[in-house]
């Protein structure tokens, strides 16, 4: 999922990694371009205060939407009333265990520890957007048909929709892959203004195995294949949202004292196990978060069919 | 051959060891998808669709198209929407909050007890659940893998989906009439027109007309009359 790979250290033993790829975590956390954690979209909540209950409490205030009336001298101000909502992160506990033997462990280059805690912290990443995007079906006013294909139209309206709305930006757009794959096909036959433009010709390109397509009219264009679903299974509901519309949290528990911690990267621990009646090794890779809608109208879903 | 005397067993001669035939690989029974979550569906006044009604369902005086909830799928694991993990060596998530968040916000739970028929039976419920070699995966009665040599494909009962989703509007026009087809009808137009003036290569006139016909269902005011749900 994520763009960027971490050279495996080639040594056995799991010190070197121990002192090497926390640091390393903590870099990819916050810089990879394939994950959505660090798009400016998504309000990050920021950590759990100690002590808290397993809720991270939001204020949210209409203070700025409201106007000033003129009044003639010595006119009393109607006051009015301010705008305010309030809403909770929840944070738990989602975690990935691999487990293996000595002997793959000594015939098998990809059971080295290194590799395996590589690949936990892809998967932290896909667990994240897989659950940002899962809250498209929390939004209301969906555009686009059940069963039809993405279009070019679809995307146009979902901007034209947020455009009309004043969501500020920055803009993120996610899509199941068959939703991208379909807008590809419809934009290779466009014709007029969109045809000839850059934004056009970046869309087209093939991205692989990349969650980050793109940047279409300033819209930043995520799509994967876990996107989720609607009508049982015949659609995928993507969404476009503005700044504001979605956040998470992220938590972080101190490792035990009896840990065998291998990197622990604020939410991100990978901790190993170690079981020498069995002669197995696992290796556990826990990430603490949650995700919410801030404020449903800032954002779109889009539907379109998935297969 | 059954019987209830206990039979006396004679001491079998060496060579009487016939051994079975070993039940062989539970590949092919074992569903190889990974798990998924437990989920509930919920419907919204604000989140409707117009959909065609499935051709078996098609009669003369039935309408070609409907207006019908767009669920939305609510995963029951911690972290999402206000679900918290419960402080407990159980691993229980707690939906209190989840329930009370969808609730602030209009959302209301799909009917839980009205009669699902997919595939042509009868259901439990909406949600049918497999064992899958990490876990349990949770899918809607309506989606049904199919394991093959290739792989897994998934059918979909469309008529039995929809059937649901008509006693769902029934359900949710008992709680709380939509009011306003605006949004969905100005969604719908705004995209008819993208697409008359959009493609001047590629205008795919099929697609236009369906816009505007479901422009046009709108038009005619769909919840002047009581659903049709059964």
């Amino acid at each position: 999922m994520s763009g960027m790979q971490v050279n495996s250290p080639t040594g056995p033993g799991t010190l070197q990694i121990g002192t090497v790829m926390s640091s390393y975590l903590a870099a990819m956390l916050t810089w990879d371009a394939g994950t959505v954690r660090s798009h400016p979209a998504l309000v990050n909540l920021g950590p759990f205060q100690v002590g808290t209950e397993a809720a991270q409490q939001f204020q949210l205030s209409g203070i700025t939407r409201a106007t000033m009336a003129s009044y003639g001298e010595g006119a009393t101000v109607i006051e009015q009333e301010i705008e305010v909502a309030k809403g909770d992160a929840s944070s738990a506990r989602w975690a990935l265990a691999f487990k293996y033997t000595d002997e793959l462990r000594y015939r098998s280059p990809a059971m080295r520890a290194g590799a395996i805690v590589n690949g936990i912290f892809t998967v932290a990443q896909k667990t994240l957007i897989t659950n940002i995007a899962s809250l498209s079906s929390s939004l209301t006013g969906t555009l686009g048909t059940s069963g039809a294909a993405f279009t070019h139209d679809l995307f146009m309206a979902g901007k034209a929709a947020l455009e009309d709305a004043s969501v500020p930006g920055p803009v993120m757009c996610i899509l199941g892959n068959k939703q991208f794959s379909d807008w590809q096909i419809d934009l290779e036959g466009r014709g007029g203004l969109t045809q000839w433009s850059a934004a056009a010709a970046q869309m087209q390109q093939f991205m692989g195995g990349s969650i980050y397509k793109g940047t279409y009219d300033g819209i930043d264009v995520f799509a994967f294949p876990d996107a989720p679903t609607a009508n049982a299974g015949a659609d995928y509901l993507g969404m476009m949202v503005g700044a504001g519309c979605l956040g998470f949290t992220e938590e972080a528990i101190p490792p035990s004292d009896l840990a065998n911690v291998i990197a622990a990267s604020g939410p991100l621990m990978i901790e190993g196990d170690r079981e020498a009646t069995a002669g197995t090794d696992t290796v556990v890779g826990t990430y603490r978060h949650g995700v919410v809608v801030i404020e449903a109208a800032r954002g779109v879903p889009l539907l379109s069919r998935a297969s | 051959m059954a019987t209830t005397k206990p039979q006396a067993l004679a001491a079998p001669a060496a060579a009487d060891f016939v051994g079975r035939a070993p039940a062989g690989g539970d590949a092919g029974r074992v569903l190889r998808l990974l798990p998924s979550p437990a989920f509930s569906l919920w419907m919204h006044a604000a989140s409707l669709q117009v959909v065609p009604t499935p051709k078996d369902l098609r009669t003369e005086e039935a309408p070609a198209w409907e207006l019908v909830p767009l669920l939305s799928t609510q995963s029951h694991e911690g972290g999402l929407a206000g679900i918290a993990q419960m402080a407990s060596k159980t691993g229980e998530v707690n939906l209190t909050k989840h329930v009370a968040v969808r609730a602030r916000t209009g959302w209301i739970p799909a009917p839980p007890n009205v009669e699902v028929t997919a595939f042509g039976a009868k259901e439990q419920g909406y949600v049918r659940v497999f064992d899958v070699p990490q876990g349990k995966l949770y899918l809607d009665a309506w989606t049904r893998p199919y394991q093959h040599a290739g792989g897994i494909s998934f059918r979909h009962d469309r008529v039995g989906y929809h059937l649901f989703l008509r006693s769902c509007m029934t359900a949710l026009r008992s709680y709380i009439e939509p009011e306003d087809l605006e949004a969905l009808a100005s969604g719908l137009e705004r995209l008819a027109t993208l697409a008359r003036g959009g493609s001047r290569m590629h205008l795919d006139r099929n697609r236009i007309d369906d816009l505007d016909a479901r422009v046009q269902f709108l038009a005619s005011n769909p919840l002047s009359s009581p659903s049709k749900a059964a």
